[in-house]
């Protein structure tokens, strides 16, 4: 997350970042700002080296881009107006839903309705290039609900909404991405996650960013 | 994304989802259309009252083509979708682009009018008026039928304009070929080359006609001028 009074980045990928930075042995490290929709395209075109930027692992995406093993995991949720009248899956029926371009959350949230026998399309689904945008439609009721994983909703959650704790659902592991061909650099990456795994290393790192711990099943 | 243009299963994902893009492709056609005349009316209402002898009118004009040459088309858009709902006036994408790029375009439209009317020597003016001719029968049978020749290329160009412009509605969720393409681009397996290369084709499609004969149009038109002088 970006503070605007020290234009500095802060938070647990952040932190992670920083960790590797020290392991490599270099003094600083350039954050670009990413979204869903373009984090990998900047990878493709060499712009930035890696991506620690909730990018969920998927056996489509490992097509185009190298992952690390997980370093958390997250499920996604829904950020809703208080008073608004969804509870459940059934609830979203007919409802507009604000999503991100390009993210996973569109097909989990499908999946997951289906799975409770409520059928949702893709004329149920509002797609914004960002999230400010989705929270933007949201207050002037664009949008019925705010779907994305809850480490983001965390940080939209306002007085007027609340994130409903009966939608949760497809768990999602989030993974440093790395371009297809930079196969060293993949390996190096994921031998440290899986050191910093098992020394409790990514656990403090969690810990002392105030981050939600890891969704277990 | 150049990698991508060259693998054949990413082009077969997005033929098996033609008819989606050919959706898409309407919308922005529908909206397109109907921008056009509403920038079409509003254009040559408000270019005539440009010229107009009434400075009322034309302080009018004045304030509405500013205002709508010298904000960004985004913003107008961000506008009537964020905010006015707080005002309980909810309008649906597809009207809103119809509407904000019509009045968007209108503005320039209005300019191209002018200027139009401008082009053809005052001595008109005052001849018709010794003739008996009333201001509306001047406007109407001697200055407009003059103007629409010299204004048809920059007008094509507008249309171009508006036809790209529609693609404001990707910023709004608005259903347009621009918002479909980005949406399908980046789902699924995320073939974002094939997507965004017939994104970009099919406005091609749609504008370059326009753009090619506003020119070659132009170009005859000047001939016929020197011509007429030889």
């Amino acid at each position: 997350m970006l503070d605007v009074r020290t234009g500095g980045y802060s938070g647990m990928e952040i932190d992670l970042a920083g960790r590797i930075a020290e392991e490599i042995g270099v003094d600083t490290v350039s954050f670009t700002p990413v979204t869903a929709a373009t984090h990998g395209q900047l990878l493709d075109s060499g712009d930035i080296d890696m991506v620690i930027a909730t990018f969920t692992i998927t056996d489509e995406r490992r097509l185009s881009w190298n992952f690390t093993t997980p370093y958390y995991t997250d499920a996604v949720s829904l950020l809703v107006k208080k008073g608004s009248g969804i509870e459940s899956y059934a609830d979203l029926d007919g409802k507009r839903i604000g999503v991100s371009t390009g993210s996973t959350s569109r097909e989990a949230l499908i999946a997951a309705a289906a799975e409770n026998g409520v059928k949702l399309g893709a004329g149920s689904f509002r797609e914004y290039a960002t999230y400010p945008e989705i929270k933007a439609a949201l207050d002037a009721r664009r949008v019925d609900a705010f779907c994305v994983d809850g480490s983001i909703l965390a940080g939209y959650l306002d007085s007027t909404t609340e994130i409903l704790s009966s939608v949760r659902f497809s768990p999602q592991n989030y993974g440093i991405a790395t371009k297809l061909s930079n196969t060293g650099l993949a390996g190096y990456l994921d031998s440290l996650i899986q050191t910093w795994l098992e020394d409790g290393t990514i656990d403090s790192l969690i810990q002392a960013n105030g981050v939600v711990e890891s969704y277990n099943q | 994304m150049i990698g991508q243009i060259f693998t054949p299963w990413r082009w077969a994902e997005l033929l098996s989802s033609w008819q989606d893009f050919a959706f898409a492709f309407l919308t922005t056609l529908q909206v397109a259309f109907f921008a056009l005349l509403l920038a079409l009316c509003i254009g040559a209402i408000a270019g005539v009252l440009s010229a107009s002898r009434s400075r009322i009118l034309r302080a009018i004009v004045r304030v509405y083509v500013e205002f709508f040459q010298n904000t960004p088309l985004a913003i107008q858009v961000f506008f009537v979708y964020y905010a006015l709902p707080y005002a309980g006036i909810v309008l649906y994408e597809v009207p809103i682009g119809i509407l904000c790029v019509g009045l968007y375009t209108g503005a320039y439209i209005s300019e191209v009018v002018r200027t139009g009317i401008n082009s053809i020597p005052k001595g008109q003016f005052d001849a018709a008026e010794s003739q008996g001719f009333s201001y509306v029968q001047t406007m109407a049978l001697i200055i407009l039928p003059q103007t629409v020749k010299a204004i048809l290329p920059p007008l094509a160009n507008q249309c171009v304009n508006l036809i790209k412009n529609t693609s404001i509605l990707a910023m709004i969720a608005g259903g347009d070929l621009m918002y479909f393409s980005n949406a399908w681009a980046t789902n699924g397996h995320f073939s974002y080359g094939p997507s965004y290369l017939i994104c970009g084709l099919l406005y091609f499609i749609l504008c370059f006609p326009l753009t090619h004969w506003a020119r070659s149009y132009e170009e005859k038109l000047k001939a016929s001028v020197q011509g007429g002088k030889a």
